[in-house]
């Protein structure tokens, strides 16, 4: 992980334990994912229709580069995100950016480690941090001791007021 | 949905991010940031008006002044719906794990059997 920063700029970090081997839990992850992937909330075609819509199936494209995307019922397709690290089974990332521009794109990593008894799946969503490249060289540029110490303030201000309520991290 | 967008297309934008790592600091009025950022104050109104649609700002009067400033809860509510969603996904996912493997199982159980039991 690149980045601790926490509050508002920190990566979301989600995981999950399953039973069987990395291998498995990868390919489960990434050649099935239009069999366990809920389309009928979190797709694009579901996300603009208001009649309850689905799209058929969704793909991940498995090598560095690979398209991430879903299919509607009259073929249409709608990007996700491509392929950045290929790395089975201990890591695959990609970009983000359903329903939008590829120049919102996010990025996500999940590694798949063994542990006793199957595999823990980490998933780590980044993507804020350009805002916090921004702040870096603001503050390089404009760095005075008072505007650290604010800094500082509001980030731990944003770490306690900003976290969803009721939703933490499943570990 | 249609705020995520929003919210993720003004992210997006390189000034925009400059101006929201300025205001991390500190509020500032749109002459300040222009100052900042040697762009043309017209400009940073524009980027504010997208900035304050998305929710990602917020506005503050003094008196005659204008302030800008984070809006901590419309960054929340981008990043909660991030964490729902791949909330979901894991759920959907290791409920599927859990159901291809134990039907991976089930043949070698039949197999226990057959040969217990000849």
């Amino acid at each position: 992980m690149t980045s601790h920063a926490p509050g508002i700029l920190a990566p979301v970090i989600k995981s999950v334990s399953v039973a069987c081997t990395p291998r498995d839990a990868f390919r489960y992850f990434t050649a099935d994912m239009a069999q366990w992937w809920p389309l009928h909330t979190h797709s694009c075609i579901a996300g603009r229709s208001k009649g309850g819509e689905s799209p058929v199936s969704c793909v991940f494209e498995r090598h560095t580069g690979g398209r991430i995307f879903e299919r509607g019922a009259s073929g249409e397709e709608h990007e996700w995100g491509r392929v950045l690290v290929w790395d089975p089974p201990a890591k695959v990332s990609f970009t983000w950016h359903p329903g939008r521009p590829t120049d919102t794109a996010q990025h996500v990593e999940v590694t798949f480690k063994p542990e006793e008894g199957g595999t823990r799946v980490l998933l780590t969503h980044t993507g804020w941090e350009a805002l916090g490249d921004a702040a870096a060289d603001t503050r390089s540029r404009y760095e005075s001791g008072w505007e650290l110490v604010l800094v500082e303030r509001f980030v731990g201000y944003v770490a306690h007021e900003g976290r969803p309520a009721g939703k933490e991290k499943r570990t | 949905m249609e705020t995520a967008r929003q919210g993720f297309a003004a992210l997006a934008d390189p000034t925009r991010q400059a101006i929201l790592g300025l205001l991390q600091t500190k509020v500032l009025t749109v002459g300040e940031l222009a100052g900042q950022l040697t762009v043309s104050r017209p400009a940073v109104s524009q980027h504010m008006k997208v900035l304050k649609h998305a929710q990602l700002v917020r506005e503050e009067r003094a008196g005659t002044r204008h302030y800008f400033g984070l809006n901590a809860s419309g960054f929340a509510e981008l990043r909660s719906q991030i964490d729902n969603m791949w909330q979901s996904a894991l759920t959907s996912f290791a409920a599927y794990v859990a159901h291809q493997e134990s039907v991976k199982k089930l043949p070698a159980r039949n197999q226990k059997r057959k040969e217990s039991n000849p």
